[in-house]
């Protein structure tokens, strides 16, 4: 239980750094009655602008490089090391030719969104119902099962490793798809099972209750009150679970071993081998580029979603 | 549409703090019942366990004849008002009447009709395609009542449904309330904490305090045979004054001796009071409604001893009548009030208003703040009460348990209890 609440503080203490200008109008409410308050206030002002000059000099720093990389990566292979600032005169698009065709970007993009999407379904789906039980109601186990998901939490993946292989070679799931999907869906549950649970419990349980007096049993009440409702927070959990799943490197390096199922990370890692011999510098780049363009597109559309879906869940 | 009856019934939480004991209650069919109590008093538990969304601890609820203490609250067939009326924000107007029919497996045709019917009545016809969050609170109450209605429920249950609305709304949807269960001819179990509405709405109500029932009765039986110093203090606007003096032996009669004044016992109160004689000579807590206390130059002809004498400190123009604040005249004996505190008590007046009674005189009194005011005093409806027990003096005996009062209260009053005609 004392994982449960400290990983629920964990998630409140994001949520208030997604919604920064709150907390500060917060702490400057009420500061206008003496002296001493008035220094706290000249504190808390302190911290905040050191804050906010950190994030911004995170930021430029990351566009920067993003900049650069997308530039770099329409730039021919000499230009890229004579004048790394310039910007071309005329766009190449031969690198993204070169990283899908050469090095099969085609396959690994492919086989990443399978696995992305199939996993991300299934573990919302399963965490969904998980969740809405232990959040409504306390049943036998219950709270044996809240325990087993906050440790399962803290379980590093990588320990679980060698058993899992011993165990899939047995039954033939190495060099499988699916098998992977098993156990990023094995692995993602828990921490969404928790985000999901604080997420219901913010829901009004008396909806619930005018849906009982209709005449709803629990699995309609489920289906059709309280999953539209918990909407933002689903689609929290996805996001959140598809950039973890999407940037995966380790158990698909381990599990996968041809290279028609490879995933993106691992046409990356290839297509970076394959650079110290030929110097396709700008490959590399484009590689990159047709990683992480995905992933920014469905977050630039989905990120109002994800902070809603945060901060509905810590309450009003 | 069913009778709803309690036994008994019990609700303590794990914690062990109880919240209601030993409530018998008959909600008979086609009623419309209100459980009216200050808030914390029990009453809205007490919904809730005839919903079948909390649990019972002890006794017996029956909705009909059919005992539903292990009946889900989905299986039970009533609907409920909720006092933030819960509706599906996700749903449309249309689909959150409906949801309770698609629930039930009530055929689409079917369901599509009873909608509209329920929306025509409720006035709510061009909203049925908004949300909820489009609507004005007035228009979310009226479909958290069309949700009730469009259904043929055993009974329906409103919890406080009105208390989100402003003063001006409250009185129309109390109206309109009222009208849609007589039209229906729906039992109904309301709950409220505004003695108004319970008094409008209701054609029995239940006062409720501590997780106990005061009295049940028809509303002017209530108002006019109070059982208790609780209920006669809670049920009535400004509240009925309330205060000790000493009842003494004046010749033949008894009378009471307030302040300079005596006001004569007269036969019509010995009649509701008859166990008042064996009280001469003691203090008890008499009952005085602010109208009853007349300015005597409008008050028509007296008789003998029903003239308070008391001294006007503020006067307050309502239009319609003229509140007074009065107190003794100085020079003569005070009296001392007594009030309903916060936790449901009625005890001596804490604050240094200790000796102000309200007086509702004709609008046209001539009586100004510092006057002595001649107060003729309504003798026949004038109410006592035992100090020592809180009860009103009666023929039981002192002490016995509030139910007995409230069955003779009830059979006094010619229009207890009488359902109304579908």
């Amino acid at each position: 239980m004392r994982a449960l609440t400290a990983l629920t503080k964990e998630t409140e203490a994001s949520v208030s750094t997604t919604q920064l200008e709150k907390p500060v109008d917060a702490v400057r409410g009420p500061a206008r009655e003496g002296p001493r308050s008035r220094a706290r206030r000249s504190v808390t002002d302190v911290a905040f602008f050191a804050g906010r000059l950190f994030v911004w000099v995170w930021v430029v720093g990351t566009l920067i490089l993003g900049l650069w990389l997308v530039v770099a990566s329409f730039k021919d292979e000499a230009t890229v090391f004579t004048s790394p600032w310039s910007v071309p005169t005329s766009p190449r698009v031969q690198s993204y030719v070169d990283a899908v065709q050469l090095f099969n970007l085609t396959d690994a993009f492919l086989n990443t969104v399978f696995v992305v999407s199939v996993s991300t379904m299934l573990v919302v789906a399963v965490s969904a119902p998980c969740a809405y039980a232990l959040a409504r109601w306390k049943f036998r186990g219950s709270g044996t099962l809240t325990f087993v998901l906050a440790a399962a939490v803290g379980v590093p993946v990588q320990v679980l490793f060698v058993p899992i292989y011993l165990a899939y070679s047995k039954i033939g799931m190495i060099n499988s798809l699916w098998g992977v999907i098993l156990i990023y869906v094995g692995m993602n549950i828990p921490f969404t099972t928790f985000l999901l649970v604080s997420f219901f419990r913010s829901l009004p349980g008396e909806l619930e209750e005018a849906a009982a007096m209709d005449g709803s049993k629990t699995l309609r009440t489920f289906f059709t009150v309280m999953l539209p409702l918990a909407r933002p927070g689903l689609s929290t959990a996805a996001i959140i679970t598809a950039i973890g799943l999407w940037n995966e490197f380790l158990i698909a390096l381990t599990f996968l071993g041809d290279d028609k199922k490879y995933t993106l990370t691992i046409g990356l890692l290839n297509l970076y081998g394959n650079m110290r011999y030929n110097t396709n510098w700008t490959a590399l780049f484009a590689g990159v580029v047709i990683s992480l363009l995905p992933l920014l597109v469905l977050y630039a559309w989905l990120s109002n979603k994800i902070i809603e879906g945060l901060t509905l869940g810590s309450g009003k | 549409m069913s009778a709803i009856e309690l036994r008994d019934v019990v609700k303590t939480y794990p914690d062990g703090t109880s919240a209601v004991t030993g409530i018998d209650l008959t909600v008979p069919d086609g009623s419309f019942t209100v459980l009216v109590g200050p808030s914390g008093c029990g009453k809205s538990t007490l919904l809730r366990m005839v919903a079948g969304l909390e649990e019972i601890t002890g006794g017996e609820v029956r909705i009909g004849d059919t005992p539903v203490n292990k009946t889900a609250a989905a299986d039970r067939n009533l609907a409920m008002v909720f006092q933030n009326y819960a509706l599906y924000p996700h749903m449309t107007v249309a689909d959150n009447i409906a949801f309770g029919m698609r629930a039930r497996k009530v055929p689409k045709p079917e369901r599509e009709k009873r909608t509209r019917e329920a929306a025509e009545i409720l006035g709510l016809t061009p909203f049925l395609d908004r949300r909820p969050a489009n609507l004005s609170g007035g228009q979310r109450q009226r479909v958290a009542m069309g949700r009730a209605i469009v259904r043929s429920p055993e009974a329906f249950l409103m919890d406080e449904p009105l208390s989100n609305l402003d003063a001006k709304l409250r009185v129309q949807m109390r109206a309109e309330i009222s009208l849609i269960q007589r039209r229906t001819g729906t039992t109904t179990l309301y709950v409220t904490h505004d003695q108004t509405e319970a008094m409008t709405m209701g054609d029995q109500v239940v006062v409720m305090s501590k997780g106990r029932i005061r009295q049940v009765g028809s509303p002017t039986s209530l108002y006019d045979a109070p059982a208790d110093l609780f209920v006669a203090s809670f049920i009535g606007a400004p509240p009925m004054n309330l205060v000790r003096a000493e009842l003494v032996r004046d010749g033949d009669a008894l009378a009471v001796a307030l302040g300079g004044s005596r006001l004569t016992v007269t036969p019509e109160v010995l009649a509701r009071h008859p166990d008042l004689p064996s009280y001469a000579g003691r203090e008890v807590v008499v009952g005085i409604r602010p109208e009853h206390l007349q300015d005597e130059e409008f008050a028509g002809p007296g008789r003998e001893g029903d003239l308070l004498r008391a001294e006007v400190r503020l006067r307050e123009d309502l239009g319609r009548e003229v509140s007074l604040l009065v107190n003794p005249v100085p020079g003569s004996s005070s009296w001392s009030r007594l009030v309903l505190d916060d936790s449901a008590t009625v005890e001596d007046d804490p604050t240094g208003a200790a000796a102000t009674l309200t007086a509702t005189v004709h609008q046209r009194t001539r009586l100004r703040d510092g006057d002595v005011a001649s107060l003729r005093v309504s003798l026949p409806e004038l109410h006592f009460f035992d100090p020592s027990t809180s009860l009103a003096i009666s023929g039981s005996t002192p002490g016995s348990v509030p139910g007995a009062a409230t069955h003779g209260a009830e059979a006094s009053s010619p229009d207890s209890t009488t359902p109304q005609p579908a």
